[in-house]
Order: structure tokens, then sequence, then C-alpha cells
């Protein structure tokens, strides 16, 4: 079964942030609730076109985020196409796939130091 | 914070001080919503100064005057009054802008990317929690922006602001904290002390450098970049960052790569402020 997602109509025009606490539109709500079950079911072509913008925080959950929880590179290369028609979002396709090959190989991190006393 | 302010002996103000002051009362009427700052011997403060102050919603705060128009136009600068907000919340964003005439949605997407990761950097790391007084604090953004129109070129000027515990206070929490350390060791010849305010702004001028992250996370850390990098749409645009007794200047030279000043202050801000200036 093939998808196609357009974030600006499915989602929203405004994206950003990183967990779904940090506000209304944001990189983690995207990827749990629209991106990752429409890939579970097959192949998924992602429409950039018509958003504000796309943060970085934002578009790394977004895809890293992927990668860190339930996708190899190499099954988002078979199910995922990148799209962007429009001259203003040309550059983010490439940024996109980026953050995904960087996720791949950086796997996470622990989590941050405290500050001792 | 006292109980007035007389800004009768203040000559001129810009954009970010008189945001961080509406900010101040208004993050001091939120805890205490009965108090209102008090403005004496507002017919005497300078044109320019009363102007900005009104504008961006000082005297509304203050009860000088019960509602303002949300943008006085005078002369060639429009200037909005501020937007406070507690999420990463783009279509406030978004609309904020559409008030000064500029559409972020057909606007190059970096400057809607330098503005909410901005924001979402305040959101995240501005108020750690083990290093603020819950009872003074209010975990907030605020943006005010002003458009210059009179000359060849639009000016637009942007503002950031938060009132958390700055970026060097925050850095030990991060685990390239050790990095950020080797790097002021290196090219300062520093041994960072998140305590001591002296090398606020090199520590700034290391965090900005793109990977360095307030969490360490190899996931995060592009942000402030992303901030810095909106700098390419703009000859003549500057960023500057000021955070506790640190500024940083960021300019693009004439061959493309970014040049970064930093300066340290005598006086701390609370916080941290974003300031762009981008030539349209």
């Amino acid at each position: 079964m093939a998808t196609v997602i357009n974030i600006a109509k499915d989602f929203s025009p405004f994206p950003g942030g990183r967990e779904r606490s940090d506000g209304p539109h944001t990189g983690q709500a995207f990827r749990e609730d629209f991106l990752a079950p429409a890939l579970e079911k097959g192949h998924v072509t992602l429409v950039l076109d018509g958003v504000m913008g796309l943060p970085s925080s934002f578009f790394e959950e977004a895809l890293g985020g992927l990668v860190r929880t339930r996708f190899t590179l190499r099954q988002l290369r078979e199910l995922l196409t990148i799209e962007a028609k429009t001259a203003r979002m040309s550059l983010y396709p490439a940024r996109g796939w980026d953050f995904i090959e960087r996720a791949a190989m950086h796997p996470p991190s622990p989590g941050p130091l405290k500050k001792s006393a | 914070m006292g109980s007035y302010w007389d800004f009768s002996t203040v000559n001129e103000i810009s954009i970010l001080p008189a945001l961080m002051i509406a900010a101040q009362y208004d993050r001091a009427r939120i805890l205490r919503p009965t108090w209102r700052p008090k403005a004496i011997n507002v017919h005497r403060w300078e044109p320019q100064v009363r102007r900005f102050l009104e504008e961006v919603g000082f005297l509304e705060l203050c009860g000088v005057r019960d509602k303002t128009e949300e943008m006085l136009h005078y002369s060639d600068v429009s200037l909005l009054r501020f937007r406070r907000g507690e999420t990463v919340d783009g279509q406030a964003v978004g609309e904020y802008f559409a008030q000064l005439g500029i559409d972020l949605g057909t606007e190059n997407p970096m400057l809607y990317d330098a503005i909410t990761e901005a924001i979402t950097n305040v959101i995240n790391h501005a108020y750690g929690k083990e290093q603020l007084n819950p009872a003074q604090t209010v975990k907030a953004w605020w943006l005010c922006a002003m458009l210059k129109t009179g000359q060849a070129h639009k000016e637009l000027s942007i503002v950031v602001y938060d009132q958390g515990a700055s970026i060097p206070r925050t850095l030990p929490y991060s685990t390239k904290y050790e990095s950020i350390k080797k790097s002021l060791l290196d090219l300062f010849g520093i041994d960072f002390d998140s305590d001591d305010p002296t090398n606020d702004a090199k520590a700034i001028s290391c965090a900005m450098r793109p990977g360095a992250s307030a969490t360490g996370e190899s996931h995060r850390g592009r942000g402030l970049a992303q901030i810095v990098e909106v700098l390419d749409l703009s000859l003549g645009g500057h960023l500057s960052i000021y955070s506790r007794q640190g500024s940083v200047e960021a300019k693009k030279s004439p061959g493309g790569s970014v040049e970064i000043s930093p300066v340290n202050r005598a006086m701390a801000i609370i916080g941290t402020a974003i300031v762009w200036h981008l030539v349209l």
C-alpha cells in the first residue's frame, strides 16, 4: 500500500518542536501519529511543500527518530520518498536524508549529565 | 523589582531593552496578579522612549493605557507589541509576523526555522528546574519584531527572549560540556567555570558551533546553527546573542563565512536574548 503524506495539509503548516511536550505540532507527534504507522503499511511519499519551514528539532525528530525507534536505514531507503517540488523547499529532502543517515550512524548516547553539587 | 521606574532619564531605547523591560514586568504581573508596575512622569519621557515602551506593550501593563493598538506605525517604523508563549507554537509565530505584513509561508523557510528553533531552545533548555526558584519563574518566551521600511531596503529586527538560567549556566548539563570546555581551553586558554561569568561570551561562542547542544545527545544540537543560518538571507544582517554577561555577534563575511565576535559585558542580564537584524 502506498501513501502520500503532505505535512502541511495532513499535519500542520506550522511544524515545530521535538517532543510532544514542546508544543502542538512536534516532530515526535508527526512521526508517531502519521509517518511511522504509514510506513508500517508500505511505501510513503512525504511531501514537504506548503509548510512555513521545517525547523531542525522537528525534522530531525520526525525522520531521525524513525531510525532510533523502529526502522533501519535500508528499510527507509526502500519505503520512503521525500519530495519537494517548490524551489522554496528544495534543500529540505537532502537535509531529511542527512538526518536519517546520521541517526543510523550514531545510536543514542546516554542522557545528559547532572551537574555536580 | 522596584515599585516604579522613572524613564524620564532615558534618552533613547532600542527594541531589545524595551522588550526585556516589558517581559520582566509581564513576569512580575503573572506571579503577582494584583500588582501593577507604576510608570511615573510619563509626560516627561523622551518621545522615542515613550513610543517604544508603549508599542512594545509596557505602558499597557502599567495601566497608562488600557488597550493600545496591537501595532502602532510612526515614521517608517512598525513595532509590534510583544507576544508571550510557553510552547513551540509555530502558528502563533506565523500570525504574529502576518501583522507586520510578513508572510512566513512565502519568505525563505530559514526565517521560520530560526525563530521556532530559538523558541524550542527556550522550552527545552532555558529553565532547568535545578537552577531557578520556581516561585519567581515563568517558563515562557517573549517575542518582539520591528520593521523599518523607509530606506531602499527593509530592515527587520526580531528578538526572542527568555528569563531562564542563561546559556553559560546550563552548559554543565550537557554531555558535550567536556568538548566545549576543551574548545575554551584550546582556543582561549580558559579553564571554564559556569559559576564565573568572566568568560560567558567565549563560552557562548563555543556553544554556537554546529553539533554543540545542551543535551549532548548526538541527534540534537543543530538549533543554534540554524539560528545563525538565517544570516544567509541577509546581506549586511547580523545576529546577537546576549546571555548573562556574555554577548556574541555573528555576521556574514563577504566571503560567506560567519564571523563571530564574543564580548563580555560589565552587567549581567536575566536569561538569554537572541536578536536578528536582517536587511531584506
